[in-house]
């Protein structure tokens, strides 16, 4: 065989298999597409001198795994992996801030891990000293997702210290000891986030619960001018349309049905804010 | 080509120039120069799957790459510095110079420690152009603190210059290039280790898991081999975090009294060396 039927036979090979292998690889098991990793000691102790590096490296493993199942209809992303991922990311360097939003964008509202996210912003806060962020985060999940008003108030009013350009964080803390109109806290919070993040897979994200939460607050609104109308609650949201204050109810955009909760008399939906196989009731 | 033979009848002090002027044309230093290139080109892309703190993700693989570019300069270039001289033969020669066996080698360290010098302060203003592209693009939350990065190349130096000194002892006792080159690296991974390991045996959970005579093992190995942590100063350049003049001042003699204790037991070591 000549040197270029050698190199025409590689050349085939190389092709014909990369691209069936490319195919089993994307179908592998999230457990899988994301791989295994030692535990933080171990991961500590090996990566030497780099270890700064090492937790980036992590960082970008998980959100590169999050950016190619996000759009996946067939798989649901592995939240107790993920969290794996960016807890030993954290230990290794606690100053990596990344770790941090990403972890509160997507672990907490789809994940459902706010108790395992509070404790490594804890950790992340006690580093870093000057960003308000952690902060901000850990006050929001206490007052929004652990109805902890107190502790939410206490944590707003450390990133106001922080951050005391903002006079959004300066009314916030305030707020939350009146225990504010919930709706209207996480669009405010979901907004303020949503400025400083860059990655596209979670600004969409964003962008979606901050567009469910803004058709809540529509229909909250609703709601309320229902009750100064007739006296009463509706008994549910068709009751709105029937009376001819709406001309249709707005659709979820994560494919659920809007409904009002009778035992708070809150809009909530069947989705529960979060795509499907979520863990977590955002409402 | 780290030989001397062509300066031999020069001043022995030119025995470092030539080692430098060798260093300069190895290929393997061409071969990490162009890596390192290509390395710091892909920083802009590397930073960019931050979510928001860019320049200190470009910063972090930066300020990587300098310390493992530098690593592999020192073990794979250095790495020949004497066992060439010793396989080529021309160490006979030495014998014909006015030059002692422990000049011969502290020539070698010097002109290689030069040579460094220059690598780690071209890696470094590469660098910090890159560095000064990408924070010009996403001004990061706290300005980058360039006092705190020259001080960071000047410590990344001395560990290479203390790992060289341990690589020279190496190559003063041993025939071939990979033994040395091998066993610095281990020291290398040991001395990364070693401050961690010894915090962890001290602290109450290590006390739980360790056992007391492995406690005593690692304080011997974290007194005897070099502790490289000390001379670690990413995260207090990347997150611009305050730095201590004392432990600066204390690690920089460390490292000065590491290397010349190297530097001493490698020329016994040459001295009583039988080269035939």
């Amino acid at each position: 065989m000549s040197r270029y039927g050698v190199l025409l036979a590689g050349l085939l090979l190389w092709f014909a298999t990369l691209v069936p292998l490319t195919s089993i690889r994307r179908l592998q098991p999230p457990a899988e597409r994301l791989g295994f990793i030692p535990s933080p000691e171990v991961t500590y102790f090996v990566s030497l001198e780099y270890r700064q590096l090492v937790s980036e490296l992590l960082f970008f493993d998980t959100i590169f795994y999050y950016g190619a199942i996000y759009d996946s209809k067939e798989q649901q992303p592995d939240y107790p992996r993920m969290y794996t991922f960016l807890d030993t990311a954290t230990r290794l360097n606690s100053y990596n801030s990344d770790c941090y939003h990403f972890g509160q964008a997507i672990l907490t509202w789809d994940g459902g891990m706010i108790k395992q996210v509070n404790a490594m912003l804890e950790r992340g806060a006690r580093k870093r000293t000057w960003d308000f962020y952690l902060p901000f985060f850990l006050g929001f999940n206490h007052a929004f997702f652990l109805r902890d008003y107190e502790g939410g108030a206490r944590f707003m009013a450390e990133a106001a210290r922080l951050n005391p350009a903002s006079p959004y964080l300066a009314t916030l803390s305030s707020r939350l000891y009146y225990q504010a109109n919930q709706t209207g806290l996480a669009i405010d919070y979901l907004k303020t986030v949503y400025k400083g993040t860059r990655n596209e897979a979670v600004r969409r994200a964003m962008l979606e619960r901050i567009d469910a939460l803004e058709r809540i607050a529509f229909l909250e609104r609703a709601v309320e001018d229902f009750k100064e109308r007739h006296g009463r609650p509706p008994e549910e949201l068709a009751d709105l349309v029937r009376s001819g204050m709406l001309r249709a109810i707005p659709p979820d955009p994560y494919g659920g049905k809007f409904y009002i909760d009778l035992r708070d008399g809150r809009i909530k939906t069947t989705s529960k804010l979060a795509n499907p196989g979520a863990k977590h009731d955002g409402n | 080509m780290f030989g001397y033979t062509g300066a031999m009848h020069k001043s022995t002090s030119s025995l470092a120039v030539v080692t430098f002027r060798g260093g300069v044309r190895d290929r393997v230093l061409h071969a990490v120069f162009i890596a390192a290139l290509l390395l710091t080109l892909s920083m802009p892309l590397f930073s960019s799957f931050s979510m928001r703190d860019v320049t200190g993700v470009a910063m972090t693989y930066s300020l990587s790459l300098i310390s493992g570019i530098g690593v592999l300069l020192t073990v794979l270039v250095g790495g020949t510095l004497i066992a060439r001289d010793i396989q080529s033969r021309t160490i006979f020669s030495v014998a014909t110079l006015p030059l002692s066996r422990s000049r011969y080698l502290l020539e070698k360290y010097v002109g290689f420690a030069l040579l460094l010098g220059c690598a780690v302060a071209l890696l470094g203003c590469i660098n910090a152009a890159g560095l000064l592209l990408v924070a010009a693009g996403e001004p990061p939350d706290r300005p980058i603190r360039w006092g705190a990065y020259l001080l960071f190349l000047l410590l990344d130096y001395e560990k290479l210059l203390l790992l060289t000194s341990i690589l020279v002892l190496f190559s003063s006792v041993a025939t071939s290039t990979l033994l040395p080159t091998l066993m610095t690296l281990a020291v290398y991974a040991v001395g990364c280790s070693t401050e961690k390991v010894k915090f962890f045996v001290e602290s109450v959970i290590g006390a739980d898991k360790v056992a007391p005579s492995l406690r005593i093992f690692s304080q011997v190995i974290y007194y005897l081999f070099p502790n490289f942590s000390l001379f670690d100063l990413k995260s207090q350049t990347i997150y611009a975090l305050p730095l201590d003049g004392k432990t600066l001042v204390l690690t920089s003699c460390y490292g000065i009294g590491y290397a010349a204790v190297m530097l001493c037991l490698a020329g016994f070591a040459f001295r009583r060396r039988d080269f035939l």
